[in-house]
């Protein structure tokens, strides 16, 4: 965090030209939403009556009903608040974010680290495995993936994770490659420290913040690729509240009651749309 | 040039072999009982026990996969279980649809994504700039399923401007049927001038292929505007204009040609996109082809349906980068060198 | 009237960080068919001057002058640059590498802008292209013409250069640092080609260098910049056997010259001020050997003590207010 506030720092200073600032303020916009979504999730089961309903318990008597008073968003076939649903639903993106995000970090990190520290044919092996990955379309080998576990929420998180740990796999390496020959490390393998004592304590902290950064900005297209593999009905299963599973049912009820598509999928759309546009203006502070 | 390209070639083989190495590992290894998902849905013992046989589980995993290959060679992909027809041959019906669809919304992506990228480099910080940044962004951050409802309730639902779905529409399909040479209506109505046909399939292809194309047109144009911005920024495109040629021909012709070949990198990436974003948009638009074919088999789990859609469709987008790479290098004679 | 004028020309660059004055008032005639060096160290405004003359300093730059105009053309205030560049002035740069466009063959480049300012296609367009090559001592001009700029040698993208940029007739050539990314041998080449290109076709040249060597090799007269202003000018015979200005006088003694081998060069102390900061006095006081009373509370004019030697410094400012 203390990270971001950096940048953030430095794209706010206050001799920045109007345009900059027109930027920023689309930075600030899309942290906003960021914090909308992320307290939505958290605290679903204060933000709503209908807690009971976004968990999944049927409603038969208000079997979709149009946006109201009580029901801002409509009702879902089974008579659900389609309000809590989707704050609910906001709970199920999220934990497929980070779980796609923590696998890949977890997988593409000490991945990168070795190859990058080592050098030699072991990088050239893990690079190869990354090229090979990375010649599928990810998607597609997400689906593959997922339908070969089966269906469910953890197993979704793990095909989408399948496609994504290549891309830490090479940011980490490029920086250990740039890390390796410096003096600090020369030291610590003169006087004999382990190899991994030297990755791990030397090498992979200063490796960290481009990775959370990276991995922060990431949650926007991992909810977005949770949505469409849900969409297919590879993702958590019913009656857990999911984004893409309540487009992918409303899209029955469609266009007679298009409430039931329009606010998942909007949520969908939004949450992804903030994560990506602090990764650009992040970039663009960067760059 | 030759030896880059025989370079290039043989880089293709390799990730070819690996790629289909990978996808038979996957559907071996991952599993828990790979017989039972290639039997299909609900499969009974007996056919669980023809798939274990068939699959030939019981021998070493060098073996499984040399038949595995043997088989693809030779053109058997194998048997839908849904549609009980050689998966071969499905695809041969589905492809074509959803290769028009696909080639289209690129051909959208290149023809709206470089002229908007060009301008939007050119007026880097502008108000042109500034309104495609944020449209960019939400193009690649909108669900491709969503959008296309969304489109549906506007152009059909509310203002009757399009289609809601399929290929052709009825009446057209009885009074002007399209002759199946290609299998690519637009140009198989062209061929045999069937122009009232033709316009029905192209109102048909306009909602599916923008939405498709959403996701391509937004990444061509933020890779054309850095590049963009990157090009105009060398002393060549000052040298340029110092030779008093017009700002249209600095910007379309000398600068294009440089900034256009980074662009072309996601050209690969776009035709990945499409043809994944099809698997969802086809069946929001009762679209025939491929994505359709592969969400049903998605919802009857019919396994080998999937292995084999991942195999040709990689297939497809590791010849395509390899187009691209010898594009690029057709265009900036440098790349060869690097 | 000379063939260029320059009269107080001022090019100040508005950033966040404040107003920055590239160039601080310069005066400049050009007489047609010669060599006019400009010298001064990086940073002095010598490129900035010669973008000027082009309309291509770059946003957010804004050019002022009393007087601007070459050959009579008044080029202040202009909009449309279409029948000054190219047409009149050209100009050519110190990384001929970067300055030719990779993805397209020298042809190509040649073809197009002779298409472009003299409207001649096909045959006729690449007999002047090749005639070009000749004229710049690129005589295998059947390979050139095929070829794309990174597959020749420095020297040779250097005369395709200047092929592009005489391409469109100008007769003015800017040559901004033409030899500085080139071997000496090389240099000397592509210097002697500027003379005889002046012999040839009448070419009035303005070039930019930080290296009086050069100057000395290929100049009619010069001007030395500093911080923005021109500190001295005159012919160049005359600028090296009497310099008169105390930064003009550092530049010759930092020149290694035979025997100095080995030892240090002299250098000239301190900076050059930032021009973020205007300056009160002489730019040049905070590093001047001579500095005295008045050079740090007035600015000098550029003065001519001696007919066609012009020097802006109060050393001499005081000895024209004795006489």
């Amino acid at each position: 965090m203390t990270l971001l506030a950096r940048w953030f720092g430095s794209r706010f200073a206050p001799d920045t030209l109007p345009g900059r600032l027109r930027r920023d303020w689309l930075a600030w916009v899309s942290g906003v939403i960021i914090l909308l979504f992320v307290g939505g999730a958290l605290f679903a089961p204060l933000l709503t009556t209908r807690a009971g309903e976004g968990e999944g318990e049927p409603n038969p008597v208000e079997k979709l009903e149009a946006p109201s008073a009580e029901h801002p968003f409509g009702t879902d076939q089974l008579g659900r608040d389609l309000y809590a649903r989707v704050l609910f639903g906001g709970r199920t993106a999220l934990t497929l974010g980070l779980l796609v995000v923590a696998v890949a970090v977890g997988v593409g990190v000490p991945l990168g680290a070795v190859a990058g520290y080592f050098g030699g044919w072991v990088d050239e092996v893990i690079m190869r495995l990354t090229d090979v990955f990375l010649a599928f379309p990810p998607l597609l080998l997400a689906i593959f993936i997922a339908s070969a576990l089966g269906a469910s929420l953890i197993n979704a998180a793990l095909a989408i994770a399948f496609t994504w740990w290549p891309w830490y796999t090479r940011l980490v390496r490029a920086q250990v490659v740039a890390l390796r020959d410096r003096p600090f490390v020369e030291a610590a393998r003169v006087i004999g420290v382990n190899d991994l004592v030297i990755i791990g304590r030397h090498i992979l902290p200063n490796t960290l913040s481009p990775v959370v950064v990276q991995a922060t900005l990431d949650l926007g297209s991992a909810i977005l690729t949770g949505a469409a593999l849900s969409f297919l009905g590879l993702g958590v299963q019913p009656p857990t509240a999911d984004w893409g599973q309540m487009v992918s049912n409303g899209r029955l009820y469609f266009p007679d009651r298009w409430w039931y598509v329009t606010f998942p999928g909007l949520a969908i759309f939004l949450s992804t749309l903030a994560f990506n546009l602090l990764g650009d203006s992040v970039q663009d502070a960067n760059g | 040039m030759t030896l880059y390209i025989l370079r290039r070639l043989a880089l293709a083989g390799l990730v070819l072999f690996s790629v289909s190495a990978l996808t038979f590992l996957i559907s071996r290894v991952v599993p828990s009982d790979p017989a039972a998902l290639f039997a299909g849905q609900r499969p009974t013992a007996e056919q669980i026990a023809l798939a274990r046989e068939r699959l030939g589980l019981d021998q070493p995993l060098v073996v499984q996969y040399a038949r595995f290959m043997g088989d693809i060679l030779s053109g058997d992909l194998g048997i839908s279980y849904k549609t009980k027809h050689a998966i071969a041959s499905d695809l041969a019906t589905f492809l074509p649809a959803t290769l028009e669809l696909v080639l289209v919304s690129i051909a959208l992506a290149l023809l709206i994504g470089i002229p908007a990228g060009v301008l939007a480099g050119a007026q880097r910080g502008g108000w042109f700039d500034q309104a495609t940044r944020v449209l960019s962004i939400a193009g690649v951050s909108i669900p491709a399923f969503w959008l296309a409802l969304i489109l549906q309730l506007v152009f059909f639902g509310a203002w009757h401007l399009l289609p809601l779905s399929s290929r052709t529409s009825n009446e057209a399909a009885i009074m002007y049927p399209i002759q199946a040479i290609t299998g690519f209506h637009l140009v198989d109505a062209a061929l045999t001038g069937n122009w009232t046909g033709w316009v029905d399939a192209a109102l048909h292809i306009v909602l599916p292929a923008f939405t498709l194309a959403t996701y391509p047109i937004s990444l061509t144009l933020r890779m054309t505007r850095a590049a963009m911005v990157e090009v105009l920024g060398e002393k060549y495109i000052v040298a340029a204009r110092a030779q008093g040629l017009p700002e249209r021909d600095v910007l379309f012709r000398y600068a294009l040609k440089n900034a256009i070949v980074p662009a072309l990198n996601v050209l690969g990436l776009s035709f990945a996109f499409s043809l994944t974003g099809s698997f969802l948009v086809e069946v929001i638009f009762s679209w025939p082809g491929l994505g359709k074919y592969v969400t049903d088999s998605i919802l009857n789990a019919d396994f080998p349906v999937i292995v084999s859609v991942t195999l040709i469709v990689t297939v497809f987008y590791v010849l395509i980068n390899l187009a691209v790479d010898l594009i690029q290098a057709r265009l900036d004679p440098r790349v060869v060198l690097r | 009237m000379s063939y260029l004028e320059v009269q107080d020309l001022r090019i100040a660059f508005q950033t966040h960080a404040g107003r920055f004055g590239a160039v601080n008032g310069i005066d400049l005639a050009l007489e047609r068919g010669e060599i006019f060096g400009l010298v001064g160290e990086s940073g002095c405004g010598k490129t900035v001057t010669s973008l000027a003359l082009m309309g291509l300093v770059p946003p957010p730059g804004e050019v002022t002058a009393a007087r601007l105009t070459l050959d009579g053309i008044d080029l202040l205030g202009r909009r449309d640059w279409r029948d000054v560049r190219g047409r009149r002035v050209a100009m050519i740069f110190q990384d001929p590498a970067a300055s030719l466009n990779p993805t397209f063959t020298l042809g190509e480049q040649l073809v197009h802008v002779i298409g472009h300012h003299l409207g001649q296609k096909g045959a006729t367009a690449r007999a002047r292209a090749a005639a070009l090559l000749v004229d710049v001592g690129l005589p295998d001009f059947e390979r050139i013409l095929r070829a794309y700029p990174h597959q020749l040698s420095g020297g040779m993208q250097q005369r395709a250069m200047i092929a592009l940029a005489l391409a469109s007739g100008a007769n003015f050539l800017i040559a901004d640092e033409p030899t500085t990314a080139l071997d000496v041998t090389i240099q000397a080449q592509i210097l002697r080609l500027l003379k005889g290109l002046r012999d040839k076709h009448g070419l009035t040249i303005l070039l930019i260098t930080h290296d009086l060597g050069v100057v000395a090799q290929t100049c009619d007269r010069v001007g030395v910049l500093y911080a923005g202003t021109l500190v001295e000018t005159a012919t160049a015979v005359e600028l090296f056997r009497a310099p008169q200005h105390p930064y003009t006088q550092g530049l010759l003694a930092a020149l290694p010259r035979p025997g100095s081998r080995g030892t240090d060069l002299a250098a000239i102390e301190g900076q050059v001020p930032s021009g973020m900061t205007a300056v009160a006095g002489c730019p040049f006081a905070a590093r001047c050997p001579q500095v005295f009373g008045p050079c740090r509370s007035a600015r000098p004019i550029l003065l001519e003590p001696v007919a066609g030697h012009g020097v802006a410094c109060h050393l001499y400012t005081a000895q024209e207010a004795a006489s």
